[in-house]
């Protein structure tokens, strides 16, 4: 559902050839002002460059008119008429598609179910796959790509994605595309078809956005820039009237008094940190600098240059693959944060939120994490010391809060910085790494920051700081080191930096940028010839299993089968249900109680009311087990309760409610319609013929219907899904319904079986036998993916072992352990291979 | 990349409801409610039925709560690093075995099928002949212990998931058990373990021996999370794996370890449990009681997101669920009804800490970049990274 709500304002004097206008915006988070005022418009047919600094609104502006923030103030016109846009897919509904730099794509769908997820062309009411290949096809063409429509996105590079995120985006008829930083993380020949595609675009009408660091490219594709810095609008030009320099200069150019003056009146001293060579594959090459006592060093640079990773790597959260790093000239071996601490380094991570501090915990545990050890005695913590400690910090850093036992949430960003800075002078530090210590932080604190951290050096202590704020860099460094993906392309002294040359070093003005071969090569696509390989896998295991069966009793073939294919069906059923809903990353253990409960209401109203009919009879199993499995869905998808919690709740209540309906006695006889399910009219029960139906109708439903497919959408990626327009809360509902109503169905079954029904044993321990099928048989546990056929195969093995290991000797003791080894087997190897693809560090 | 995205909308004081909890912290918080439930349950069923206040009521209630209360302390930590372990009913059934062997003396069966009546040396020294029961219980306790540093270090190295990882464990180690003894009952009292069985089933200070050991863990244990280092960084890994590897935090090795202790407080539960029936059947012993625990947990405050959690909670939990299943019984009702009411209690328990969380959410102003929200259902179990924001 989408929200577009045009105010009552008239259109005002319109130029038609503007696709978007922005009128006056502004925006602030937490007090900060990060754009003000800004005016700016998109026109048709043409590519508009946003350059600036690093903070300085140009992804703010984009994200505003993206629909991804309100603004809070001036208002954004498409087509003339002033508009409110609301979130995402409002801005989708306008024809305005955000390009992100971390493609939103879902990664276990094909890329034409990407571009089409939710609006896939149907024939006769159902998914029409061929039609919707070849409409992707025609746009990526249009584009000028060659991707395989068929392939599954998870392969592809990022440059790939980014393009199928295109042309997902122009599927929906966009009109005005804003290209956020998507060249970051390019290689030149990728940047090139880029631009390419980009053009056509341009060409065929489309208004075109792209912010971008690397001043080259924008003098490349852009027809005008716009330049912004410390969130206002400081210029608007014709790329072909201006010039590189003159871009340079309205991005840095601003007066200097603001910043707080260091007085140096100290020399350095030896070299405590040095670092040789520094490499590691992907991030940042052949790094060597040092840094002496009491000397401030600044590492500045583009956001992505590849310095908070060299960072990382020297003080062991990432060591650096090759290199050294010696400290006061020794060198040193730093595998870990603890190496490093003892050797007396520190680092305030760039990451204040969520590698800084513990957001949930207190002042003075946050402050004393890092020395929690050293302030005890005998492993026990003394809190007295820790707090006072604490206590002296505060008043020396003038850290303003209400008590040092607040949450730490609860202070401003300013004096959590400061909070952060404590914990780590607490530790004593020789050598400290700041990793823009003042960002987000307000101007006072900022200025009380730099005092201290000017007070540091003058104390002896060596100080490496990363900051993408040139004023900062100037005021506080004594050397100013440049990087520029991933090497250090400058190098100055105090009194030779001006903001023009870190800028020219930090966006590359005649540095060639070596890195493009070695990292960016695309992911390899093993993982959806994996989950080819993987249903081929298990068929052949269960080929094998038979195989050996029959040989060891040959009788197997003809009554052990039988056998097999009894126990698999109830399984099998459920099983779809329960794939469905480990497909949506959650899990269903109440299936067993839920087929128990059914089984026993159904059976007792078939023993009290002979005259209930087969439909009927199945109808009102089905609709008891669905409302089951409905309440399941509600406390997921509505109150959001974690589904192993909800599900062992109904696990726990479902079988007490059995036991209370039977009274405790079991069901002793059962219509002879009903058993005659598992009789053999031609060699195969009927049983059987109705778990294939129900097999073939979930394989059926979830490849060709629009539900289906947005349940792997769910599963895949949720936050994309949600900005398509897919209501994961339904879904949920639906998955839970479901597998209820199949559970229901499986305990009318599972009458047929065995001529009683036991409120106790029904179903019992069911669920894991299901979820065990269900992983065997290759759904991923993180969700996304799965297939009906797998799953089958799974309960099909599972069902041969079942019967095949009295037969081999074994004893039925370990039936249970063999499934657990199973399952062992195929979480490891899955988990494996998706880390191999690079699955793993994908997953939101 | 603009992280000043997520600051607060302003700075202000703390929503009134807190600030009259003065500044409770939401684990105390959770601590009185739960109190509060135990003592409403407790004073229900007294004035329902009066046989509640009897000796034997009371004595088999304490000897239940020590029993069941031991093992959700184990669980408590393992849930506080935001994992789980679903095998710890199929480890009491493989440590029952086990102790029934080490007392009696019996060969365990597989020995003799495979190996025959010669026996390799190491085997033959700890099998076929009866320890005296304090060797036999240390031998018991070490096999959870073992396993649990299984667990630990298979999360941790391989980095499955503690679900699928215990899931495994849950179906592999009862059919162990069953194999050890062919699935044969074990009697203690006839297998020469009287003593233990006096000993564990016994009175101290009035109180049955089971609770005095439930006291003694829980002080331990408390003094550990509350009071110790390994506490503090056992919240901190629970809570933000990244942010206590950041702080120089092995985080690991805090991991495992929680594992391990867990290990040992279900082998000096596994004790009690195994005496306590008497007679081990290794194919029903102790089946499903791991939902026990995690229900005492979750509804004694442990998030299934961790990092939260108190000793005093987990035993109010349990109290609450013993206290409730001794009012089914009171009350006449059947015995399987418990498991409704277990049901009922982890739907409140879990709604309760919604509730809690979402509140802290929607208080933008104070709370506004709280940790991010957490996944949905089975991603708990699945993928640990908490700290990225959805």
């Amino acid at each position: 559902m989408t929200n577009t709500a045009a105010t009552a304002a008239p259109a005002i004097e319109h130029d038609p050839n503007v696709a978007v206008r922005a009128d006056g915006l502004s925006k602030s988070f937490g007090g900060i002002l990060v754009l003000k005022n800004a005016s700016v418009a998109l026109r048709k047919g043409e590519i508009h460059g946003l350059v600036g600094e690093n903070g300085a609104g140009k992804s703010t502006l984009a994200k505003l008119i993206g629909g991804v923030h309100v603004p809070s103030g001036g208002h954004i016109s498409v087509g003339g008429r002033v508009t409110h846009i609301p979130n995402p897919a409002a801005a989708i509904a306008l024809g305005i598609a955000l390009i992100h730099q971390e493609p939103l794509t879902f990664p276990d769908l094909s890329v034409a179910e990407n571009i089409f997820i939710h609006r896939q062309p149907r024939r006769y009411g159902i998914v029409d796959w061929a039609s919707m290949n070849a409409q992707a096809a025609a746009i990526l063409t249009s584009l000028g790509v060659t991707i395989n429509p068929r392939q599954k996105v998870r392969g592809l590079s990022i440059a790939d994605q980014q393009t199928v995120e295109m042309a997902a985006a122009i599927s929906q008829h966009a009109k005005v595309l804003l290209m956020d930083e998507t060249t970051a993380a390019l290689t030149p020949s990728e940047v090139k078809d880029l631009f390419r595609v980009m053009r056509q675009l341009r060409d065929q009408g489309a208004a075109l956005a792209f912010i971008g660091h690397r001043l080259e490219e924008i003098f490349d594709i852009c027809d005008r820039i716009t330049i912004l810095r410390d969130g206002e609008i400081v210029g608007h030009k014709l790329t072909r009237e201006t010039s590189i320099d003159e871009v340079l200069r309205l991005m840095v150019g601003r007066p200097m008094d603001a910043m707080f003056a260091r007085q140096i009146d100290h020399k350095p001293g030896d070299v405590a940190l040095e670092v040789r060579s520094l490499c590691r594959a992907g991030e940042f090459e052949d790094i060597s600098f040092n840094v002496r006592q009491g000397e401030i060093v600044a590492l500045a640079g583009l956001v992505g240059a590849g310095r908070t990773e060299v960072a990382r790597a020297i003080f062991g959260v990432a060591p650096a693959e090759s290199g050294e790093v010696l400290i006061a000239g020794k060198s040193a071996r730093i595998n870990g944060p603890r190496d490093a601490m003892r050797l007396g380094l520190a680092l305030v991570p760039e990451d204040r939120q969520h590698h800084g501090v513990l957001m949930p915990l207190s002042v003075w545990r946050n402050a004393t994490l890092a020395i929690a050890d050293r302030l005890a005695r005998l492993g026990f913590v003394r809190d007295s010391s820790a707090k006072s400690q604490t206590a002296d910090y505060v008043e020396r850093l003038q850290v303003r809060l209400r008590s040092i036992g607040q949450p730490i949430r609860e202070l401003s960003g300013g004096n959590q910085q400061k909070i952060v800075l404590a914990k780590w002078l607490m530790t004593k530090p020789r050598i400290m790494i700041l990793d823009e210590p003042t960002r987000g932080i307000d101007i006072g604190a900022k200025a009380e920051v730099h005092k201290l951290v000017s007070s540091l050096a003058a104390e002896g202590i060596a100080v490496l700081m990363i900051s993408s704020e040139l004023p900062e860099v100037l005021a506080m460094a004594d050397r100013v080191l440049v990087m520029r993906e991933g090497r250090l392309t400058g190098e100055f002294e105090r009194k030779d930096a001006t903001q023009e040359k870190i800028m020219a070093a930090a966006t590359g003005q005649g540095v060639a940028a070596a890195m493009d071969a070695a990292h960016r090569s695309p992911q390899p696509s093993g993982a959806s010839l994996w989950t080819r390989f993987r249903e081929l896998g298990i068929a052949a295991v269960v080929v094998l299993a038979m195989t050996i069966a029959s040989c060891l009793q040959p009788r197997f073939l003809s009554n052990g089968l039988r056998g097999v294919l009894i126990d698999s069906t109830l399984i099998a059923i459920v099983a779809m249900g329960q794939m469905m809903v480990i497909i949506t990353r959650n899990i269903d253990l109440s299936v067993g109680s839920t087929l128990g409960l059914t089984a026993i209401v159904v059976g007792k109203l078939l023993l009290d009311h002979p005259g209930f009919s087969p439909i009927e009879a199945g109808l009102i199993a089905v609709v008891l087990g669905g409302m089951l499995g409905l309440f399941n869905g509600l406390l997921v998808a509505l109150l959001d309760v974690p589904s192993i919690i909800a599900t062992l709740g109904t696990y726990t209540a479902y079988r007490g409610l059995t036991f209370i309906y039977s009274g405790g006695k079991q069901v002793d006889s059962v219509p002879r319609w009903l058993t005659a399910l598992s009789q053999v009219p031609a060699g195969v029960p009927w049983i059987v013929y109705l778990a294939a139906g129900v097999a073939v109708a979930t394989a059926m439903w979830l490849g060709y219907s629009r539900t289906g497919r947005d349940i792997f959408a769910a599963g895949s990626n949720p936050p994309a899904a949600r900005l398509r327009g897919i209501g994961i809360r339904g879904i949920l509902m639906l998955v839970f319904t479901i597998t209820g109503a199949l559970s229901g169905f499986a305990g009318l079954l599972y009458a047929s079986r065995i001529p009683y029904v036991n409120p106790e044993g029904a179903g019992k321990q069911m669920e894991l036998v299901v979820i065990s099928a269900v992983v065997i048989g290759g759904t991923n546990v993180f969700g996304g993916s799965g297939s009906v056929l797998g799953t089958v195969l799974g309960c099909l093995l599972l069902g041969i072992i079942n019967v095949a290991l009295p037969t081999l000797g074994v004893s039925d003791f370990w039936q249970l352990a063999v499934y657990g080894l199973c399952i062992l087997v195929a979480a490891t190897t899955d988990t494996f291979i998706q880390r191999r693809s690079g699955l793993a560090a994908e997953l939101p | 990349m603009n992280d000043l995205e997520h600051l607060p909308d302003a700075s202000a004081p703390a929503p009134p409801w807190r600030r009259a909890l003065g500044g409770m912290s939401a684990a105390r918080t959770k601590e009185i409610a739960i109190a509060g439930l135990v003592l409403l349950v407790g004073a229900g069923t007294c004035w329902n039925n009066p046989a509640f206040l009897t000796a034997y009521n009371l004595d088999n209630l304490m000897q239940r709560v020590g029993m069941y209360g031991i093992f959700s302390i184990g669980m408590g930590l393992v849930i506080i690093t935001a994992g789980i372990d679903l095998s710890v009913g199929s480890v009491f059934a493989l440590e029952g075995v086990f102790l029934s062997i080490m007392l009696s003396g019996a060969w365990p069966w597989p020995f003799t099928y495979f190996v025959g009546p010669h026996w390799p040396w190491p085997l033959r020294y700890v099998f076929g002949h009866p320890w005296p029961w304090p060797v036999a219980c240390l031998g018991a306790v070490a096999i959870p212990t073992l396993i649990g540093w299984f667990h630990g270090t298979v999360v941790t190295r391989i980095k499955l998931q503690p679900f699928i990882v215990t899931l495994c464990g849950y179906l592999f180690y009862r059919s162990l058990a069953r194999t050890l003894v062919i699935d044969k009952s074990q009697e203690f009292s006839s297998l020469g373990g009287q003593a233990l069985v006096a000993l564990a089933t016994g009175h101290t200070l009035g109180m049955p021996r089971s609770f005095v050991t439930l006291i003694v863990v829980a002080i331990v244990v408390g003094i550990l999370l509350h009071r110790s280092v390994w506490g503090r960084y056992l919240y901190a890994v629970g809570r933000n794996e990244e942010a206590a590897r950041y702080s120089g935090i092995n985080s690991a090795r805090i991991i495992t370890s929680a594992y391990i202790l867990n290990g040992v407080i279900v082998g000096i539960a596994g004790i009690f449990i195994a005496v306590e029936a008497d007679s081990v059947s290794p194919n029903n012993h102790a089946v499903g009681w791991e939902l026990s625990a995690i229900a005492a947990a979750v509804v004694g405050g442990c998030s299934l997101w961790g990092g939260e959690g108190s000793v005093i909670g987990v035993v109010l939990g349990t109290v609450l669920l013993i206290l409730l299943r001794n009012m089914v019984n009171l009350v006449g009702a059947p015995s399987q009804t418990e498991g409704m009411v277990m049901g009922a209690v982890i739907f409140i328990g879990a709604l309760v800490d919604q509730f809690l969380t979402n509140r802290r959410k929607k208080a933008k102003i104070v709370y506004a970049d709280a940790p991010a929200t957490p996944q949905r259902g089975f991603d708990v179990i699945t993928a640990g990274d908490k700290s990225k924001p959805s």
